[in-house]
């Protein structure tokens, strides 16, 4: 999968930006957000002092049950809410300048289209927005609908695509804009297993370009997968904040993947731990991932036919 | 001190005299800034996609295509019904005619202008407006200037009809009439316009169609509420009343009389312009209250996850 020629986004290779100097691309400090009845009254307190901060090149997550926050946060990190208290800035700047906009692209939960529209339109209009001149618009308009398999479909209204479909043009619609940073509500609800390995792949290749990657899910096996940090909401507050390494890492805990073991060596190695003083927990073959399998079956399939 | 109050109460005096005599030219003045305003803004390749954008829509759905005809069928239906009146069957045309063009601009003017922005609230595709470098700015002015060429379309549309009737009925001297005063009903739709593009900035869309058919059909009253004032016996309500039909735009100074197509030719170029100056800057300044409350208005409140 190749995505649109890069504007020139320094490259940061998967895991460095956690190693190497960390240049803040979002920042919330004391953030909070209460909403408010018609007469001024609060009602809901839906994100209290969430102190977070996003680094250049990275993928960061935002978990939590529903009305944890995460969409009140993504709103905010766009300007389209305003802050009770604290404050937001994407790259320095706030939320509100429609500068910075430029370098942001953002996804929401459900493809939010002009059902009037076609995905060609659609596409051409955010591509107006942007200033892009009718050359490179085509240009890009062709390799972002190619990229999310959409090219048979583009004079289709998209009130007649499927929700995987409108997915995919909201992901059109981000790539064709080649931000810096890239905000994905949900990026892979409503997607078939397939759909949402290649919205991963794109996610990937998103952060392999050097661009910073921050959404949200509730598919928590999706974020394990591609994310480098996760922050965990819960009613407003950050409970947690930490690369998915040092969170999910079993400290006193050791795997060793071994292929070819016969018998005899086995049992060796497990007389070994247990002279050693270990505990051994469990030794047998490891499983598959379900959607390693599936993605695999479906794909012998079609090769077959 | 007294002296000095009495000098400013004289030079006010004078001023407001001053002003009441070269009201007109100032309005044309007014309006010919306003126009270019309006120029300018369209100029911006951003408010022209929101505005072609917002065209496309209202294009698309059907029932502005059924206004349109109604509004054709009604004027068709006037020279039937002006027969019951013999020796003023031109007058009787005319002022149907008018009356349909104005009646079925108002509807398309109220009904378009009132969705535009709420369509793009309640189908949430504001959200990725906002993700992009757009400001209120764009996104208000750009709609107003959609719905005011839907607007154009409409009237333009049923004039052409009017005006084919009278050129080949055996009036085709008032051809020239009945397109100037077209053309004032359209400038009465801008106010509308823009009146209905302020309201859905901060009421419901149902409290915006009500109320702003409500002020223009008080705004078509306005010499008989002025005139009511007169007879009002509590001076604060006077002042009151008198103080919102100044602030209301007076919707009955673009109806042409009948005896503009009975006798003489009434209207001064003077008056006729300064009409058209009134509209623009009252227009302009509705738009420019709806840049403001767009701009520190909250969207997407009613949901938070």
């Amino acid at each position: 999968m190749i995505l649109p020629r890069d504007r020139g986004v320094g490259g940061t290779q998967r895991g460095s930006a956690l190693k190497m100097e960390r240049n803040v691309v979002v920042r919330t400090v004391n953030l909070t957000k209460v909403y408010r009845t018609f007469w001024g009254r609060p009602y809901v307190r839906a994100l209290n002092k969430v102190n977070l901060e996003v680094y250049e090149g990275e993928i960061f997550a935002l978990l939590g049950p529903n009305g944890s926050g995460k969409t009140t946060t993504m709103k905010l990190l766009l300007g389209i809410m305003f802050p009770t208290d604290g404050r937001v800035e994407v790259f320095g700047q706030s939320p509100r300048n429609v500068e910075i906009k430029k370098d942001v692209g953002f996804m929401p939960e459900e493809s939010y289209l002009y059902r009037f529209l076609n995905a060609d339109e659609t596409l051409k209009f955010y591509a107006n927005l942007m200033g892009l001149d009718a050359k490179s618009r085509k240009e890009r308009i062709d390799h972002v609908l190619e990229v999310v398999g959409l090219t048979e479909a583009r004079r289709r209204r998209t009130r007649e695509y499927s929700k995987g479909m409108s997915r995919r043009i909201g992901m059109a619609q981000v790539l064709l804009k080649d931000p810096k940073l890239v905000i994905l509500d949900e990026p892979t609800i409503g997607l078939d297993p397939m759909g949402a390995r290649e919205m991963k792949d794109v996610i990937l290749e998103l952060k392999q370009r050097g661009k910073t990657v921050v959404l949200s899910s509730h598919l928590l096996a999706d974020v394990q997968d591609i994310c480098d940090r996760i922050a965990i909401l819960h009613r407003g507050n950050l409970i947690k904040t930490d690369s998915v390494e040092n969170l999910l890492t079993i400290e006193d805990t050791w795997e060793i993947v071994v292929k070819n073991l016969n018998d005899g060596t086995r049992q060796k190695v497990r007389h070994v731990i247990l002279e050693g003083g270990g505990q051994l927990e469990k030794i047998g073959h490891p499983r598959e991932s379900l959607e390693s399998l599936f993605l695999k079956t479906i794909k012998e399939e079609e090769i077959e036919k | 001190m007294i002296l000095f109050f009495k000098a400013l109460k004289d030079y006010l005096s004078d001023f407001f005299k001053l002003l009441k005599t070269y009201w007109p030219e100032i309005q044309i003045g007014l309006g010919g800034v306003c126009l270019a305003l309006f120029v300018a803004g369209a100029a911006s390749a951003k408010v022209r996609t929101i505005a072609l954008n917002s065209i496309r829509e209202e294009v698309r759905k059907k029932i502005l295509y059924f206004l349109i005809l109604f509004g054709i069928i009604f004027m068709t239906a006037s020279g039937a019904i002006s027969k019951v009146q013999p020796g003023r069957e031109a007058e009787a045309v005319a002022q149907l005619g008018l009356f349909a063009i104005g009646l079925f601009g108002m509807l398309v003017a109220v009904f378009s202008a009132t969705t535009a922005l709420y369509s793009e609230i309640k189908g949430r595709t504001i959200f990725l407006l906002f993700s992009h470098p757009v400001s209120s700015f764009h996104i208000i002015l750009g709609k107003f200037l959609g719905v005011l060429g839907v607007v154009f379309v409409s009237v333009a549309l049923m004039t052409a009809g009017l005006v084919a009737y009278f050129a080949i009925a055996p009036w085709p001297e008032l051809v020239g009439r009945v397109a100037l005063a077209a053309v004032l009903v359209f400038f009465q739709l801008a106010m509308l316009t823009a009146m209905c593009v302020l309201g859905s900035t901060f009421l419901s869309r149902i409290t915006n169609i009500l109320l702003s058919m409500l002020l223009f059909f008080v705004g078509l009253g306005h010499s008989f509420f002025k005139d009511m004032t007169e007879l009002m016996q509590v001076a604060v309500i006077k002042y009151y009343v008198q103080a919102f039909l100044f602030l209301l735009p007076n919707f009955q100074k673009f109806s042409l009389p009948a005896k503009a197509f009975s006798g003489e030719f009434p209207f001064k170029s003077t008056d006729l312009l300064s009409t058209c100056g009134d509209s623009l800057f009252r227009a302009a300044v509705m738009a420019a209250l709806g840049i403001l409350f767009f701009r520190i208005k909250e969207v997407g409140t009613e949901k938070w996850e």
